[in-house]
């Protein structure tokens, strides 16, 4: 035992490399790797939640497609591979209509949805509601598009947009929603902040859960799409009617009823 | 807790604007040696250091303003090291990527001492490598710790008293 300790360590430190490194590329490869296994893990999960309530409520609520991810023109490192048919209905393209960056409030970058905290949309709230099998909290779009966003450690943002049969059916559903809480959701303390204040329709929700903080969902329709927008940790009215209105905005490109 | 103020290492650990392979190459040799201290193991180490890459690079546009990427790297992979679950996963998911060539096995001092300390508590095992090896102030290792300087005084002095006594004991198994 050499009397300098110093000394010992200093010769560890010293001597050759231990290992030739595998590069920074092959730990590029493993993240995808893992995020490729990751995002399969969770379509199987959602399938057999999708798929266990569908049994009982026949063809209602939960009969979404597939959810996909971010567009092809995300700057996370996976691509979107997702059929163009899952996200362009008849004339139009939904990713045309989502939210952009500039219209968030500064800071927010676009990311993968696992990378966002829960609960994203309002029927993540309404596990415990007892709806009929015509009904939910989904809108039953034939297409849909979500892209998320983070902002620092604690603040995400989701949207997701839906486009409906037609015009007529996407007011239905959006002017049911409350009355569908009300009936359906009494364990759920779901209140209606607001109503009418972006596009042809919209919705402000606020759910308390037992634990934890509120949350706030805001609903915006433009002729046939509806749009949900929520904002962790995010309550201020205003600030959230601010954005729905934008949404309505970039709603008007992809409908003709503007 | 106490503010400790971090000060990048030049060359090292100074990430911003620097590329995720620029960082690799530059911090992969170190960090290996840390681990290596830490872990005893060579390919443990490799594949707790490879793991705390992967997961840095999802997310390296955050990690790239860091004052000290080195060091949420490091932690990581030292959190990786420690569990038997990460550890075994790491090996699976990295083992595919190992380089072929052949390196020498570390000299027997160094594997003297990793032995020595692989045998000292977690604690201070792990001030002893963060602070011999990785070459953190006595109040960065507190900062990151957790706890008071005088806490990572404590470890450091019993730690390298019992180190004397472990290497002294094999020096002298070695010369019976």
């Amino acid at each position: 035992m050499p009397d300098d300790v110093d000394e010992l360590f200093a010769r560890f430190r010293a001597g050759p490399p231990l290992a030739v490194p595998a590069g920074a590329d092959a730990a590029r490869r493993a993240s995808r790797r893992r995020r490729r296994s990751q995002t399969a893990a969770a379509g199987v999960l959602t399938a057999v939640a999708v798929g266990l309530p569908s049994v009982g409520f026949a063809a209602g609520a939960f009969d979404h497609p597939p959810a996909v991810s971010g567009p092809p023109t995300s700057p996370s490192p996976s691509t979107s591979t997702a059929p163009p048919d899952q996200v362009t209905g008849p004339g139009v393209d939904l990713r045309d209509v989502m939210l952009r960056e500039s219209d968030l409030p500064a800071g927010y970058h676009r990311v993968e949805l696992y990378k966002i905290s829960k609960p994203r949309t309002l029927d993540k709230n309404a596990g415990a509601c007892a709806f009929p099998r015509s009904a939910g909290v989904n809108p039953l779009g034939r297409w849909h598009w979500d892209e998320s966003y983070e902002r620092g450690d604690d603040e995400d943002f989701y949207q997701i947009t839906d486009k409906m049969d037609s015009s007529a059916a996407a007011e239905a559903w959006l002017d049911n929603l409350p009355e569908q809480l009300r009936s359906h959701c009494p364990r759920v303390r779901f209140t209606v902040v607001e109503t009418g204040f972006a596009g042809a329709d919209s919705t402000l929700i606020r759910v308390n859960a037992n634990k934890g903080e509120p949350n706030s969902y805001v609903f915006v329709r433009q002729g046939d799409l509806i749009t949900q927008i929520w904002l962790r940790n995010q309550n201020d009215a205003a600030a959230l009617r601010d954005l729905g209105r934008v949404a309505a905005g970039r709603l008007c490109e992809g409908t003709a009823t503007c | 807790m106490e503010t400790v103020a971090r000060v990048a290492k030049p060359g090292i650990d100074a990430a911003a604007g620097t590329s995720f392979d620029e960082f690799y190459s530059a911090n992969f040799h170190r960090l290996m040696l840390q681990m290596y201290a830490y872990t005893a193991d060579v390919g443990a180490a490799q594949d707790a250091v490879q793991e705390a890459f992967s997961r840095a690079w999802a997310r390296w546009d955050r990690l790239a303003t860091y004052d000290e990427p080195a060091a949420w790297i490091r932690r990581v992979a030292m959190n990786v090291a420690n569990n038997r679950w990460r550890r075994a996963r790491a090996a699976r998911a990295h083992a595919r990527y190992h380089r072929e060539e052949v390196v020498a096995e570390p000299s027997p001092d160094r594997v003297a001492l990793a032995r020595a300390l692989r045998s000292l508590p977690e604690r201070h095992r792990r001030a002893i490598v963060l602070y011999h090896i990785a070459d953190l102030a006595i109040a960065e290792i507190a900062a990151q710790e957790g706890v008071t300087e005088s806490a990572v005084k404590s470890w450091l002095h019993r730690g390298r008293a019992a180190l004397a006594t472990l290497l002294t004991e094999d020096e002298e198994d070695h010369h019976a």
